[in-house]
């Protein structure tokens, strides 16, 4: 049984019983003793990471992982105004759902990010010829695809060509079931990195902030 | 040695948890028979005619164990008003969702299946393979099990905020996707589907909690598999499953497909004698597959889950990827038929 009175214990526990009302008074206490930025470091994403690795280990539904995500995303958006305090700026991140239209791994990735003080840009779906125009627009830094279809996991390989040929380039991050079910297929279609959850994600966005900010 | 039998004894052998000729193969192929005949899927799959023509002509060609009536699952929320897109080279998805917001569920109503041009399709491929095989191979006919068909109707996200949220609309759309599975699974019956797959992948552990389970997909499904004429086989679609395989057995399905997520020795000792295994061959790898491999997975699945019957081998997602090559799927028989003899060869466990 977990020492419950980690606020980190505390706070996973009300997440896994998706207890929005019990989550939220966990996360308030914190924030009488840190910013909210220091309370989504601190305590919201190490929570979320747990859950995303449970997820991958087959201990943690996705259900509770995505509305753990948006508990957390509610609350930090609750919390960031009353503290006159913003989202983290750098680097420069993007959410795209590429080729598909299954967009619940990536509005989960959206929530953990947000909840984690990180605002990417939302890009939905996209084929590869949108999403690299959007991407080289928006000068973005890190860029997040989620698939579902293996079709559409296979479509990545034409997105790092064009990025190539276009000249841009971000860290490539894959996600979604194919690349679950074959660990190899991100090298395959020359992605930089696959995410098994959605940690992985909110990992290399640190590292490339502690790079270039 | 037994003699040799046909798909339909062998499979309902390994279905009573009895040892037939050899492990059973359901190839679950859909989108391949639009290679076969050279057309774009959107046209194949529309067509009962190229679906009946392909399907027997693969099961000619490679020797499996049945014959698989699945167009595309959309073809559901397609029957409901909904919109399907199609792909040159995967399955068609779902567009914009009939529910927009939850009070849509009012309104809504189940589909009319003798309107329905789609499903009458399926009827119609049903009815080919049925009489194309002599009813000696088993035709498999598929429902999307009412607690699983809203990610198609409304979108998974807001799907799981009705789930969490809203339990009087969520009540409402089970009843109205209970009538509309109860009487689709029981028309595929009647035009000649041996068994009907019961496509749950929501209600898997991969994507709720057992907990939950066993208040919505749990008595979902018993209320819907008992009003059903003919044997179902509860397919997760690569979801997992062990921790509820035994309420799941207790909905009366006849077998469960079972990922390759999961251990599947440990399924099979929680299974044994009680329901069948159908799987778990990993689709999405097959796709690079080379034949040592392929002969490497097929005889690890079967060492595992075969002995004693009661084991069907096959993809763990319930449709072979459009990518996968036909070497693939002749390697992948090839090696069932050298290790999937009864009685097994012990030294290949």
């Amino acid at each position: 049984m977990a020492d419950l009175s980690d606020p980190i214990d505390r706070l996973e526990a009300a997440l896994r019983a998706v207890n929005e009302i019990e989550a939220n008074n966990i996360i308030d206490d914190a924030m009488g003793q840190m910013t909210p930025l220091e309370c989504a470091e601190r305590l919201i994403t190490p929570v979320l990471r747990r859950l995303g690795t449970g997820w991958v280990d087959g201990d943690v539904s996705l259900s509770q992982v995505y509305m753990g995500g948006r508990i957390c995303e509610k609350a930090l958006e609750r919390l960031l105004p009353e503290a006159k305090q913003t989202y983290r700026v750098r680097p420069k991140v993007a959410i795209a759902i590429l080729e598909d239209y299954h967009n619940l791994g990536a509005r989960l990735l959206l929530s953990v990010l947000r909840a984690s003080g990180i605002d990417p840009i939302y890009y939905d779906h996209q084929t590869v010829t949108s999403l690299i125009s959007k991407a080289k627009a928006d000068g973005i830094e890190v860029l997040l695809v989620s698939t579902l279809m293996y079709r559409s996991a296979l479509k990545v390989r034409d997105l790092r060509k064009e990025m190539v040929k276009m000249s841009i380039s971000p860290v490539l991050m894959v996600g979604g079931a194919p690349f679950l079910f074959d660990e190899e297929l991100w090298r395959v279609v020359g992605a930089d990195e696959m995410g098994k959850d959605t940690s992985a994600a909110v990992k290399a966005v640190n590292r490339m902030s502690e790079v270039k900010v | 040695m037994i003699d040799e039998m046909d798909p339909m004894d062998r499979t309902m052998a390994a279905l009573s948890h009895k040892e037939p000729d050899r492990v059973p193969v359901f190839m679950l192929l859909t989108m391949h028979g639009a290679k076969l005949l050279d057309m774009p899927l959107i046209k194949y799959l529309n067509s009962s005619e190229h679906m009946v023509k392909a399907q027997l002509k693969m099961r000619d060609m490679f020797g499996h164990d049945c014959l698989y009536a699945l167009s595309y699952a959309a073809a559901e929320v397609k029957a409901f008003g909904g919109e399907v897109m199609f792909f040159e080279d995967g399955p068609p998805n779902a567009g914009r969702p009939i529910i927009q917001v939850p009070e849509d569920i009012e309104g809504l109503e189940p589909p009319d299946i003798e309107s329905s041009v789609r499903l009458q399709e399926t009827l119609k491929t049903i009815r080919g393979l049925k009489e194309g095989s002599n009813g000696k191979v088993p035709v498999i006919g598929v429902v999307m099990s009412p607690f699983s068909l809203p990610v198609m109707q409304m979108g998974f996200p807001a799907y799981l905020d009705l789930l969490y949220h809203d339990p009087e609309h969520f009540r409402q759309l089970m009843d109205i996707n209970q009538r509309f599975c109860v009487e689709w699974a029981n028309c595929q019956f009647e035009a000649g589907a041996t068994a009907v797959a019961y496509f749950d992948p929501v209600s898997s552990t991969t994507m709720i909690t057992r907990e939950m389970y066993l208040d919505t997909g749990l008595p979902i499904a018993k209320g819907t598999i008992s009003k059903l004429k003919g044997p179902t086989a509860t397919h997760f679609a690569s979801g997992r499953c062990l921790n509820i395989l035994d309420d799941v057995m207790g909905t009366g399905t006849a077998a469960v497909g079972v990922s390759s997520l999961e251990d599947l020795s440990l399924l099979k000792s929680k299974s044994a004698g009680k329901v069948s295994l159908i799987g778990n061959l990993n689709g999405i790898e097959m796709a690079r597959w080379d034949h040592q491999r392929a002969e490497m997975k097929v005889r690890e699945a079967i060492s595992k889950a075969a002995k004693g019957g009661g084991f069907v081998l096959s993809d763990n997602h319930g449709e072979i990827p459009y990518q996968v090559y036909w070497d693939v799927i002749r390697w992948t028989m090839d090696a069932a038929r050298k290790h999937g003899k009864y009685p097994l060869n012990t030294t290949d466990r």
